[in-house]
């Protein structure tokens, strides 16, 4: 009995020590995740955010996975000086330490393809980012036409309806911790 | 003393010469821009172009369709996610600002990826945007004729089911009488796409 207590005890601390092993995944902080609303009849829809790395090394977001989607890929757009807009597939896009690499609207974007039913305007769509060293994080995209304004004002003290939901969303976000680190 | 006077005798002549081929290039530049690249630039007009392709309506739509009042033409396919939803976005505001001169300007948003963008689903994707924009698709061999005739490019990025298509993103413009005038890039800050366009109706 006594040594059931210990194994339980030895169980339960380790529990709580597992947060405190050096988990690189507190480091990456995602900011202004959105996707552009998607025309009718469209099936693919592009994804941004800004990802900001406060390790003290380099991560690489290496995939992504969107809800409702097929699935998602990394992709750079490129246009030359005769207005030839190319698209790239990515293997990875690294994210140096201390610095913040934005995914937006005319360079690196989250390719989401094969999106069953599509996605409903103002809506918040679940992405999983998959990084090399952080592992996997879970956060909502915001759908419309740029990111939710006051996206990063949570921790402004002006109070308006956006910022209510978005506390409400942190709560549900379970990297609520790792995102609101700074 | 015949070294002497040989010398200016030589820098006369070579500066004659420099000055004759100065004339000839200056005769022929002229010559090439008014006999030959004019005509280069009138094969982009609209009246030049030999196509057949169909509107989101379903209606067949020739170099015809867009006699007697400026246009606007922008290339681009319904599976690209960023710059062919902001540019007919774009378009849409556009249209919107021009109030009702946007009825006399032909807005056509022409597919180069015609093997998914078909007349049903360029007419639900159109709805998306300004009505004054017309979705235009065909057979590859329309699209193509119609492509290359204004010197667009375009290109699939793979073989597999979800390639992408490289293109040119400009807008062309042409003016009523169906003559080139210029492309608009909405990228450059100094593009004013609306004003263009109320010039060109006016």
């Amino acid at each position: 009995m006594k040594t059931c207590i210990q194994v339980l005890r030895i169980f339960c601390v380790s529990l709580f020590l597992l947060p405190a092993t050096p988990s690189l995944a507190s480091d990456i902080m995602i900011g202004n995740a959105w996707i552009r609303e998607m025309p009718h009849g469209a099936e693919v829809a592009a994804g941004y955010l800004d990802i900001t790395n406060h390790g003290a090394v380099a991560d690489r977001l290496i995939g992504a996975e969107a809800s409702g989607a097929m699935s998602a890929m990394l992709h750079q757009m490129t246009t030359d000086d005769n207005g030839v807009m190319r698209m790239r597939h990515l293997e990875g896009i690294e994210i140096p330490p201390g610095e913040t690499m934005s995914l937006a609207p005319g360079g690196y974007h989250l390719m989401i393809v094969g999106v069953r039913e599509p996605y409903e305007a103002h809506s918040d769509i679940e992405v999983t980012l998959i990084f090399e060293h952080a592992g996997t994080i879970t956060t909502p995209f915001f759908v419309g036409h740029h990111a939710r304004a006051n996206h990063d004002a949570a921790h402004s003290p002006t109070m308006n309806h956006e910022q209510g939901h978005n506390m409400e969303q942190m709560q549900h976000d379970e990297n609520h911790e790792q995102t609101t680190d700074d | 003393m015949t070294d002497q006077s040989a010398a200016p005798k030589l820098w006369i002549s070579l500066l004659t010469a420099a000055i004759f081929a100065i004339a000839v290039f200056a005769i022929g530049f002229t010559l090439y821009i008014t006999f030959w690249a004019k005509p280069e630039l009138s094969r982009l007009a609209l009246q030049n172009q030999q196509f057949t392709l169909v509107n989101h309506r379903g209606e067949n739509v020739t170099a015809e369709h867009f006699a007697g009042r400026p246009s606007a033409i922008f290339f681009g396919y319904t599976h690209c996610p960023e710059i062919c939803p902001t540019t007919l976005n774009d378009i849409s505001i556009v249209a919107a600002e021009l109030g009702a001169t946007a009825d006399d300007i032909n807005f056509a948003f022409v597919t180069i990826d015609p093997e998914r963008d078909t007349v049903e689903l360029l007419s639900q994707y159109m709805t998306s945007f300004d009505p004054h924009i017309e979705g235009l698709t065909g057979s590859p061999e329309e699209v193509s004729a119609f492509a290359s005739g204004l010197g667009v490019y375009f290109r699939r990025t793979n073989d597999g089911p979800d390639y992408d298509m490289d293109h040119t993103s400009w807008i062309y413009l042409f003016k009523r009488d169906g003559d080139f005038f210029r492309t608009a890039n909405l990228n450059s800050p100094n593009e004013n796409l609306t004003e263009a366009l109320r010039a060109l109706a006016n």
